[in-house]
């Protein structure tokens, strides 16, 4: 009944009935189940399936374009594609040609084409999960089942559209620009390279999505949250260190067998196919290359079929006063309830438990975001990681605060309350969260980072970089969650874009410490930077007087925002 | 303990006086009020006075604007232009200490799907201001009278429709509100809750509050309400104490008489029955 009228209340059903008329379909909705591989190819090449194909893609892009007709949505426009500009010809320039034209006269063409498409093979995963893979919940499982398609043609279409994502637009510009680079070193050709291209960002795509629904499912129960969040931070801290320590052993053949292996994966078949001037290889590498997207088309159907774990409790009679409530009551009458409120909601949300148990490991990768920096620069690099902590791995939590609430959030409006309570405690919470994890990442660093000497200005100046930056992005994320708010979905792992705002913002937050970093690392020695400890202090007061102000000003603003963005998250479509 | 069912008074509320003589001041009252979407007027310069301790129906057809009118009385939509008076005193949606005072079970009942029946009504009773003791007495009580137990170990999110229905009005009336505001309270409810709600919502203005509900099933009105409005387009069209018809009175609207409330309804909206060729 609810569905039926989200049909007709929402902007999509103009062209429900456009598809409906035109097609005539016959499609029932059919079991999620039901989806095998033979169904999927017939599917793929149906022409009526084909034109709701088409129209949907339209879809996206006109709910792009309305968007972008806004004013918020102008700006963000410019700024993506501005941004995206620059990433693409970055690219282009630097991971195309350049290193194409130096590498391919050492003889060693297909090595280097390898390993640099491994790079972005992984870039992509890494992005998607920083962004959220997908598209917007327009496209999602639910909303499609409300058009004449049936499961396999969601499944097509709910991917295809993914697919379409500005992030997959970065990868495909880079492997283009290895392409033609290559092409025009005199190796291989384009019109061989540039479908190979296509199809390795495919099995990029569907890996991510694999990896993404296994995270997914592990999410859902406490014990796998914990087994995957000790697994990751195993890999990530002792992973770089063995191989580290094997290659410094046997250099050449640890080399060698991973150069062996990587042939044998989507990276390797591409670069076979883009390098190679033999037909034997180049057929070689797009036969693996195809096998590999059907394995994992596969995998995520398989993956996407099962049932949803039920979110049950385990005790049958009702517990007062548990973790939650306890802590609530720490704070008092007014703001506990909704404190505690957010907690369970945030804890219980599987994007919200992987980002936070992910996010501490970024301290492990200092290494390999910040490669080629000496011991001199280590505190530095250090301070950028943990001013990142927050503006990296947070944005799921703090720049939207009741994205999760749905429906929910009329209910601050009834509560006898003013609606700036709500989004205090839910900033509240959030920075609860937060500093939990900036505390794990500081132990983490400790452990693994301090074999040099340690002093009491370091931990200072880290511990007020890492508070800063958490105060400073909540209170851009009071700012996002109100202005530039977007409803998501509770229990998918994908599907969980970030509004344009929120994206400007983590985009940002990571840009200015990463390239501040790289400019600063060599002429910035660790004396001098210890001898300005004290300024980090500063920063660290003065963004808690941010958080301060920007909280004055925007309960001040929410007045004549609060219903649109009741509105916004509720979905007025969905009353 | 404190329980929020008073001892039956099955009779008390059948036998009630005709409107106005009851009650010295008014629950609600609207003057003006104006609420544009856009192009859209959802409520179109509404004016109506609502004594104490009654039972008011608010009908009309699909987007005839009660959800609405609701929306404004209660804090969730700003109007326009208007004023409301609630229990005597302005009422915008800032008014925390009258919003302390009313009870809503708002359109798409606003519930958190993410949290389990008794945490969601332990939050809602926190937020009223009630002690401990009482909250958990009270959300016990009432997943118990609702039939909820058995269902207190999944989230909301796996609620059925009716399940929710009884959820979001146990949330309404947990604080004990002076006013009551329940859009399409009885909707997808089985028929054994509707005969409880009915029944309670009787013993509730018996005690002297006041409810303002809407609802579509118009058989239900006629047996429940005092006091009924019908609003089209915004304004009311019609307003009216349907209790005579129980007496084997009449309702009377543009010089005519009405033996239901559904006759007086369709007339007022316009019956129609186009069919439909392909169906
Ligand atoms: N958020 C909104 N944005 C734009 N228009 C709206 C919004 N909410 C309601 N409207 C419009 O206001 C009018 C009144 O809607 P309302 O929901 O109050 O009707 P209703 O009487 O409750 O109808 P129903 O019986 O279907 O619940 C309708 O024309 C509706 O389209
Ligand atoms: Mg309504």
């Amino acid at each position: 009944m609810f569905r039926y009228f989200r049909l007709f209340r929402h902007p999509l059903s103009l062209h429900l009935s456009v598809i409906t008329f035109k097609c005539g379909s016959t499609n029932q909705l059919s079991q999620r189940n039901f989806i095998t591989l033979e169904s999927f190819w017939k599917n793929l090449l149906r022409p009526d399936f084909l034109w709701h194909f088409w129209t949907l893609v339209r879809l996206r892009y006109r709910l792009i374009w309305a968007h972008a007709r806004t004013g918020n949505g102008r700006i963000a426009l410019f700024f993506v594609l501005y941004l995206l500009g620059g990433l693409l010809a970055l690219f282009i320039s630097f991971g195309g040609f350049g290193l194409a034209y130096g590498m391919v006269g050492n003889g060693q063409g297909e090595s280097v084409a390898r390993w640099v498409l491994a790079s972005l093979f992984i870039n992509g995963i890494g992005l998607s999960l920083l962004f959220g893979l997908g598209s917007r919940e327009a496209f999602s499982e639910d909303s499609l089942r409300r058009y004449p398609l049936n499961s396999q043609e969601r499944f097509i279409v709910r991917h295809a559209i993914g697919l379409l994502d500005p992030i997959w637009l970065i990868l495909v510009a880079g492997a283009f620009g290895l392409a033609i680079g290559f092409a025009r070193a005199g190796y291989g050709s384009i019109l061989i390279g540039f479908p190979a291209v296509f199809l390795f960002i495919i099995a990029n795509y569907l890996m991510t999505a694999v990896i993404l629904s296994i995270v997914g499912i592990m999410m859902q129960t406490r014990t796998g949250s914990a087994l995957l969040g000790t697994a990751v931070i195993l890999l990530v801290s002792f992973g770089p260190l063995a191989i580290a320590s094997l290659i410094t052993t046997r250099r050449l053949e640890v080399w060698q067998a991973f150069d062996h292996l990587l042939q044998l994966t989507p990276p390797g078949a591409a670069a076979a196919i883009i390098v190679s001037d033999g037909a034997a290889r180049v057929l070689g590498g797009a036969f693996l290359l195809f096998l590999w997207s059907l394995i994992l088309v596969y995998a995520l159907i398989k993956l996407e079929g099962r049932p949803r774990a039920s979110q049950t409790a385990a005790s049958g009679s009702i517990i007062w006063n548990d973790f939650y409530d306890q802590f609530g009551n720490l704070l008092g009458g007014k703001y506990g309830p909704l404190v505690s409120k957010s907690l369970r909601y945030h804890l219980r949300c599987n994007f919200i438990r992987f980002s936070l148990i992910t996010s501490p490991i970024i301290v492990l990768m200092g290494k390999v975001l910040f490669p080629g920096q000496g011991p001199e620069s280590f505190l530095l690099i250090s301070l950028a990681i943990f001013f990142m902590l927050s503006s990296a791995t947070g944005a799921a939590l703090m720049f939207n605060l009741f994205g999760y609430d749905s429906a929910g959030i009329r209910r601050y409006g009834i509560l006898p309350i003013p609606f700036a309570d709500a989004l205090r405690a839910g900033s509240l919470a959030s920075l609860f969260l937060r500093a939990i994890a900036v505390f794990v990442a500081f132990a983490l660093w400790l452990i693994f980072y301090t074999t040099r000497a340690l002093n009491w200005q370091m931990v200072i100046m880290i511990l007020s970089v890492a508070f800063g930056s958490l105060f400073l992005f909540n209170a851009l994320g009071l700012w996002t969650s109100v202005f530039s708010p977007k409803r998501l979905d509770f229990d998918a792992m994908l599907n969980n874009r970030l509004s344009f705002g929120a994206n400007v913002v983590v985009i940002v937050g990571i840009l200015i410490p990463f390239w501040g970093t790289m400019v600063l690392a060599h002429r910035i020695g660790q004396s001098v930077l210890l001898r300005f400890w004290w300024i980090a202090c500063l920063i660290l007061i003065f963004c808690i007087g941010f958080y301060a102000l920007l909280q004055w000003v925007i309960e001040r603003l929410l007045k004549s925002r609060r219903e649109r963005l009741i509105n916004l998250v509720a979905g007025a479509s969905d009353k | 303990m404190d329980t929020i069912l008073e001892a039956p008074n099955r009779e008390a509320s059948r036998d009630r006086e005709g409107p106005g003589e009851t009650s010295h001041s008014l629950a609600i009252s609207v003057e003006n009020l104006t609420k544009l979407y856009g192009d859209v007027t959802a409520v179109d310069n509404l004016s109506f006075d609502l004594p104490t301790g009654r039972l008011f129906g608010f009908l009309g057809p699909n987007g005839a604007g009660k959800s609405t009118t609701i929306g404004c009385l209660t804090g969730l939509i700003d109007p326009n232009s208007g004023t409301i008076n609630l229990l005597g005193e302005q009422f915008t949606s800032d008014s925390t200490e009258l919003k302390r005072r009313i009870g809503v079970m708002p359109e798409g009942l606003a519930l958190f799907d993410h949290l389990y029946a008794h945490e969601f009504l332990a939050f809602n009773a926190r937020m009223y201001g009630l002690d401990e003791q009482t909250v958990r007495g009270r959300v016990e009580e009432l997943l118990t009278v609702l039939g909820l137990n058995s269902a207190h170990h999944k989230r909301l999110a796996q609620f059925s429709t009716g399940m929710r229905k009884k959820v979001a009005f146990a949330a309404a009336i947990i604080h004990r509100p002076e006013i009551l505001f329940l859009d399409e309270p009885f909707e997808s409810i089985d028929p054994a809750g509707v005969a409880m709600l009915k029944d309670w919502l009787r013993r509730f203005v018996a005690g002297g509050r006041t409810v303002f509900m809407t609802t579509h099933v118009l058989e239900t009105v006629e047996r429940l309400c005092d006091d009924v409005a019908i609003i089209k387009a915004g304004h009311i069209a019609w307003r009216g104490d349907v209790g005579r018809l129980a007496n084997g009175g009449t309702l009377e609207c543009n010089g005519q008489q009405f033996t239901t409330l559904e006759a007086l309804f369709l007339h007022l909206v316009g019956e129609r029955y186009e069919h439909l060729e392909w169906l």
